[in-house]
């Protein structure tokens, strides 16, 4: 099904479309969310939210042949917000807790190195976590990360140098981060 | 090698290890419930009409077409509900039941959502108020307003919330509540009977008016129970929730009913300012008034917020000392108990003293196995055995760790103090 058939059929209600929307985008998602979040226990419900959010504002999309980028945009909106209510929520969090990662490799010590880097970017502020996550994480060059949050080039250097600053606060405190850091120097 | 090159060499690391998702199954499950989901709403919301037979007819259509499928939740009205969903209501209150006999009204022209985990439920309220008559269980039961929470721990109490401004309103009405949130602290504030707090988001102001005399026997009347498969064990509780919590007595502390309650009861100053979050202030006021006197005097809340105050402050000598005398004074209760843990957390991380703190983690894992804090308790012994050069106890802790606990947060460091 074309994109905009899949528009299309939403916009008629049609759940074959809902389906195909799913089947379309799922991986897309579900590798933006996992990243940027870390694969954390609400993984699922944010990537329900994305969806739910999409399929609730379907009507808003102009050009359906730019399906993609809207989808992107909700996933990264949807994020976005997930982030600012845990930011509101940290102080209920126990210090120096390490965040939840479900992480695909079994190597004890990567598994302890992941779950510190993302302790270490989930002290950013939410839109500099998004940028910092998409751009070292995801790889994304800076003009596709810019593209993909609809900022300018230079929102996005702000973001990125002010989340790499606090980045590097964190993983010279932290001695796990800090030795992986400097692997690269060797 | 610049920063940009060995953070790309570190995030492919990161992603290398993380992967790109959730197994296929967890997908799949997550495909039928889009399926699902309204088209051309933006958010599930569930408007709720009160139980007129043309509303109900409605409501059963809307709960129809959004729930998920499978066993409810909880039942909204005779209707089954799911967590997550939100609802909304307009002219009436909506009753909210549980299956252990627990229920939640969402009053008029509210809106919230449940949810519901294993042992651990949530009420999200966006706006307005909510009640609840909980019965205690072994779970956990918290109502979520903007930035705050505020948990029940056997009581009676009010909560209150507006958005914008943002203010919080507590009343407690009997036991006990644990309220927390950014102008509170983490460690989050122990009201009791009698105790009202308000907190002012914009100004960042935080009221406490207390009771002149801390009671647990409060004076509201219990409202009848739903009716429960089994027999109540433990009180019951209500949590009340006013739509607007300005409607509650006057809070303003400039009010003469404030200062005569405050003045009713000494000593206050200390609390006052580890209310403001002036910590070592706090436990400066409270040794000034006689720390000896305070220990043999103060209620099991009162110590409890000393504690607190001193653990924050960093002064670890008023804290062991406060946290004894909780033990000493209050033997038994779930205070003390947990108190042998924050014991164990001040030796650690204040004192630098991990053999201390192990001999703390295990007193608590001794009188309270399967308490709220088991986990954390039993994780944190790993390390501090292993800190402490007892390389046997810390891999024994280990391995009961990984026993219980599978992918819990310190399962990497067990599994690596096991060399797995």
């Amino acid at each position: 099904m074309s994109d905009e058939a899949i528009v299309g059929g939403l916009r008629d209600g049609s759940a074959e479309a809902a389906r195909a929307l799913y089947e379309r985008f799922q991986d897309a998602i579900h590798r933006l969310v996992w990243r940027v979040l870390g694969g954390d226990g609400e993984h699922d419900d944010v990537v329900q939210q994305v969806f739910e959010n999409a399929l609730g504002s379907i009507f808003s999309i102009r050009d359906p042949a730019a399906l993609e980028s809207w989808m992107i945009g909700t996933a990264l909106n949807t994020v976005r917000r997930e982030l600012r209510t845990r930011t509101r929520r940290r102080a209920h969090l126990a210090s120096g807790e390490l965040p939840e990662v479900a992480c695909e490799t079994s190597d004890p010590d990567r598994q302890l190195l992941i779950r510190r880097f993302y302790a270490a970017v989930r002290r950013m502020r939410p839109d500099d976590q998004i940028a910092f996550t998409l751009r070292f994480v995801e790889g994304h060059s800076l003009d596709e990360v810019a593209l993909m949050c609809s900022c300018s080039r230079t929102t996005i250097k702000r973001r990125l140098n002010r989340a790499r600053r606090s980045f590097e606060r964190q993983a010279r405190r932290d001695p796990v981060l800090d030795r992986s850091f400097e692997v690269g120097e060797e | 090698m610049n920063s940009e090159r060995k953070l790309e060499q570190l995030g492919r690391l990161v992603a290398d290890g993380l992967g790109e998702g959730p197994s296929v199954a967890r997908r799949q499950l997550l495909g039928r419930r889009v399926e699902r989901l309204p088209i051309g709403r933006r958010d599930r919301r569930i408007l709720l009409f009160g139980f007129s037979a043309a509303a109900a007819v409605a409501l059963v259509v809307a709960l129809l077409l959004f729930a998920v499928p499978g066993q409810p939740d909880f039942w909204v009205g005779e209707l089954p509900g799911f967590s997550g969903t939100w609802l909304q209501t307009e002219a009436e209150p909506v009753p909210i039941r549980f299956e252990d006999g627990t229920q939640f009204e969402l009053q008029t022209e509210s809106e919230g959502r449940v949810i519901a985990r294993p042992m651990d439920v949530h009420f999200a309220l966006g706006r307005g108020a909510v009640r609840a008559v909980i019965r205690p269980n072994q779970g956990r039961w918290t109502v979520e307003a903007g930035p705050y929470s505020v948990t029940a721990l056997g009581t009676v109490f009010t909560v209150g919330w507006q958005s914008s401004p943002p203010v919080l309103a507590v009343r407690v009405e009997r036991g006990s509540v644990a309220v927390r949130g950014q102008e509170i602290g983490g460690e989050g504030l122990k009201l009791s009977a009698g105790d009202e707090l308000s907190v002012d988001g914009q100004t960042n102001e935080v009221t406490l008016k207390l009771a002149p005399t801390p009671s647990l026997a409060g004076g509201v009347p219990i409202p009848p129970a739903e009716p429960a498969p089994e027999p109540v064990k433990a009180e019951l509780v209500t949590i009340k929730v006013e739509p607007d919590p300005r409607s509650l007595r006057s809070l303003d502390p400039r009010s003469p009913l404030h200062v005569a309650d405050r003045e009713a009861r000494l000593p206050q100053t200390w609390k006052e300012l580890h209310l403001q979050g002036r910590h070592a202030e706090a436990v400066a006021a409270a040794l000034r008034l006689g720390l000896g006197d305070l220990l043999n005097h103060l209620d099991d809340t009162d110590l409890w917020m000393l504690s607190s105050a001193a653990r924050t402050a960093g002064q670890a000598d008023v804290a062991i000392q406060v946290l004894t005398a909780l033990r000493a004074r209050f033997g038994g209760t779930w205070r003390a108990r947990v108190a042998a843990f924050l014991l164990g957390r001040v030796a650690f991380d204040l004192q630098g003293q991990p053999d201390v703190a192990a001999g703390w983690f295990r007193t608590y894992l001794r009188e309270d196995p399967d308490g709220a804090l088991a986990e954390e308790a039993l994780g944190r012994l790993i390390d501090a055995c292993r800190q402490a050069g007892l390389h046997r106890e810390a891999m024994e802790a280990a391995q009961a760790y990984l026993d219980r606990h599978h992918d819990g947060a310190f399962t990497p460091l067990a599994r690596s103090v096991l060399g797995l």
